[in-house]
């Protein structure tokens, strides 16, 4: 019976550390230590939500050293009495062998790092309440590990899920724990049946009916990647030309933030999203919660004031000089509220047009920038939750301003997301999802400040 | 690509730094250029100071019945911001309001180009408001139609996109025959009501909307009762369509010529 106690998985993640060659164990060694508890359901609930299994984790880490140590926990593989008995003989010469070094070269183990005894110790907390049994505790150290920001969350698809799922197992959980599980069936079904399908190939083969089955499965996934990939990339590339230079301005503004704060980010999503959403990059380390708030709600809050700046002077022209911006969109309602068959493709190529053709390629460029902006001023679900993540809210931690902010928002960007996901399927058009909010906003202010414009 | 092909001096954190550096200041670069674009713009449209005086000039002096010094001021104004449908849309009030409608069709037109939307744009004030006598539906900057006031049928079927239904078809051709008799084009008319027709989808609803269209003096002209057959289909509107069909449509066969 294996031992799963929090000290026997950090002493496994330790023996990671050190047979890779670390220098510590980092919050990576810990999750791959949970993820090599076979015997225990939680490996096999990571990859129900979506996670890595031990071995597509060193695949993905490249951690080459660990590689014999893959295949070793899997009972289903059968191997010969000759290359038992030299298994046996071989562990026991290195177990003497290790016992051998640790008593007379005093060889020291790796020491774990700040973020994993942080995690350590709320993984004692959360197995302290757990109302599980026997292995709780590493249960508890998923549970940590999943509602920790590092780098060991590129090993999990979403933290946010898994987290809740642990909760559950656990007997930690409450109703919004519940719900988001809930939410994620769909989910979870594919996975299990993809899951289903690859341990009958590991049992009876690719030539069966299970590697048809699997074959088939992985198609389906495949098709459906590329039907996403053809319907998202180019509708970002061609109908939302006209972002496209609030994009770059956008871009400009995100990296001077994050240079002005030291942290160094990256852009995911920005073909799905307009704008993309920031994600955190570099060395892997903790960032303070303010200034990571700092760097995701400052670029989107300097796009906000640059809409309102672009529309007070659009609507002040317009006003007292009639200049419309936009003529071919505004006189054909057709085009803007997506009646005419072809709108989809017509009003974002006539939306740039016109600005170019009104005010010059220069000018109808720069003043795009400045409206467009204001559709890239909503923070992404991802985003808030990233900062609820180290602030620490997940694991009860973080300022209660902090909290008080942040739940709504989270509330409210998952709200927009589902919003967004289910518009186009109803042949919405695209400026009438969620974007069009923070644009209403901007010309409702701009409207305010040009009746106190002097003439 | 292996990680061992690329230059073994570089390892593969210093690359990933390098590319990082690199990427932020191409980022950096291309965002500083877009705000300098933002800026400029916002700076090159403030509204010219000396064009809205004259605008306001225009203005009152077209509420004072000064239409000279209002066609003027509003000139002063295209001068200066050549975009303004402002100034166009009190151009076009002008010279609707001193009679040279062919004038004022065109300053509206261009307004109209411009992006004017007339039910924003107030009246030419002396009781004179376009928009009210006419409706312009744009598609595609070509075609303007003008329906008459209180038929928001034929408002909605000049905004939307045919179906191409005997019905749809039936009400469309109707509201080029309404447009024509009131025009005096009474052989135009009958060729769009003969075609309407000719569709067999004309119900009673349809018959009345056709009639408010037309309005009093259009029907009393026509001398109209309750069923277009009194007074669209007669003889000698047929006959006069007739004698101007070859002048008029001079290859194309109708479906009301039989």
């Amino acid at each position: 019976m294996v031992d799963h106690t929090l000290s026997s998985t950090v002493a496994r993640a330790q023996n990671f550390a050190e047979r890779n060659g670390d220098d510590v164990v980092t919050t990576g060694h810990l999750l791959l230590a949970v993820m090599a508890a076979r015997d225990t359901p939680w490996p096999r609930q990571i990859v129900n939500r979506g996670g890595m299994s031990f071995e597509r984790a060193l695949e993905r880490r490249d951690w080459t050293k660990l590689a014999n140590l893959a295949d070793s926990d899997f009972s289903r593989y059968r191997v010969s009495m000759r290359l038992t008995i030299i298994t046996i003989v071989a562990s026991g010469y290195f177990a003497v062998i290790r016992r051998f070094r640790l008593r007379v070269e005093a060889f020291p183990a790796p020491a774990l790092d700040r973020s994993s005894n942080e995690v350590v110790e709320l993984a004692k907390r959360f197995a302290s309440s757990s109302r599980r049994g026997s292995d709780a505790e590493t249960g508890s150290l998923l549970l940590a590990l999943a509602t920790t920001p590092g780098k060991h969350l590129q090993l999990l698809d979403d933290s946010n899920v898994l987290s809740c799922a642990v909760r559950r197992e656990l007997g930690l959980d409450r109703w919004h724990h519940r719900l988001i599980v809930r939410l994620d069936w769909p989910k979870l079904v594919t996975r299990r049946v993809r899951n289903w399908l690859a341990g009958g190939v590991a049992t009876h083969g690719w030539f069966s009916v299970w590697g048809v089955g699997l074959l088939l499965a992985l198609t389906a996934g495949s098709f459906s990647a590329f039907l996403f990939f053809l319907l998202v990339v180019p509708a970002t590339l061609f109908l939302y030309l006209f972002l496209w230079p609030a994009l770059i301005l956008f871009t400009g503004v995100r990296t001077a933030v994050s240079a002005l704060l030291g942290l160094e980010t990256r852009v995911d999503k920005w073909y799905e999203i307009p704008g993309g959403e920031i994600a955190l990059a570099g060395s892997g380390e903790r960032v303070p919660a303010r200034r990571l708030a700092a760097a995701i709600l400052l670029p989107r809050l300097t796009a906000f004031v640059c809409s309102v700046a672009a529309f007070v002077f659009v609507a002040w022209r317009g006003q007292r000089l009639g200049v419309v911006e936009f003529p071919t969109v505004f006189s054909r309602l057709d085009l803007l509220i997506g009646l005419h068959p072809d709108s989809a493709i017509l009003t974002p190529f006539s939306f740039f047009t016109d600005a170019l053709s009104q005010d010059g390629a220069m000018k109808g460029i720069g003043l795009l920038a400045g409206l467009g902006a204001g559709v890239l001023s909503l923070p992404t679900y991802r985003e808030i939750n990233l900062i609820r993540l180290h602030a620490g809210y997940a694991s009860g931690r973080g300022t209660r301003l902090g909290r008080i902010l942040t739940t709504p928002a989270a509330a409210l960007t998952g709200a927009f997301a589902c919003v967004e996901a289910v518009l186009p399927l109803r042949n919405g058009p695209i400026y009438l999802t969620v974007y069009v909010v923070p644009l209403a906003l901007a010309l409702t202010s701009a409207a305010a400040i040009v009746a106190l414009l002097p003439y | 690509m292996s990680k061992s092909s690329s230059h073994p001096a570089i390892g593969t954190a210093g690359r990933h730094a390098l590319f990082r550096r690199w990427r932020r200041r191409v980022y950096l670069t291309a965002g500083s250029l877009a705000a300098a674009l933002f800026v400029y713009s916002l700076i090159s449209i403030v509204p010219n100071r000396a064009a809205v005086r004259l605008e306001g000039e225009g203005v009152s002096a077209l509420v004072a019945s000064r239409y000279t010094a209002a066609e003027r001021a509003f000139n002063g104004v295209l001068r200066l911001e050549p975009r303004s449908t402002d100034a166009r849309f009190g151009l076009a009030c002008v010279f609707a309001l001193t009679g040279s409608r062919g004038a004022a069709l065109i300053e509206l037109d261009l307004a109209l180009e411009r992006g004017l939307v007339l039910s924003r744009s107030g009246t030419c004030t002396h009781g004179f408001v376009f928009s009210n006598g006419l409706f312009v539906a744009k598609f595609g900057l070509a075609n303007s139609f003008v329906a008459p006031l209180g038929a928001p049928t034929y408002q909605r079927l000049l905004e939307s996109i045919p179906t191409d239904t005997p019905t749809d078809s039936a009400q469309r051709l109707l509201i080029g025959a309404c447009l024509a008799f009131r025009a005096n084009l009474d052989d135009v008319g009958w060729w769009y009501a003969a075609n309407a027709d000719a569709q067999g989808r004309i119900t009673r609803s349809t018959t009345r909307r056709f009639f408010n269209c037309l309005g009093k003096a259009t029907r009393k002209r026509l001398r109209c009762g309750n069923s277009l057959a009194g007074c669209i289909f007669t003889r000698s509107v047929q006959a006069n369509y007739l004698r101007d069909r070859p002048k008029l449509y001079p290859t194309k066969a109708t479906a009301a010529s039989g």
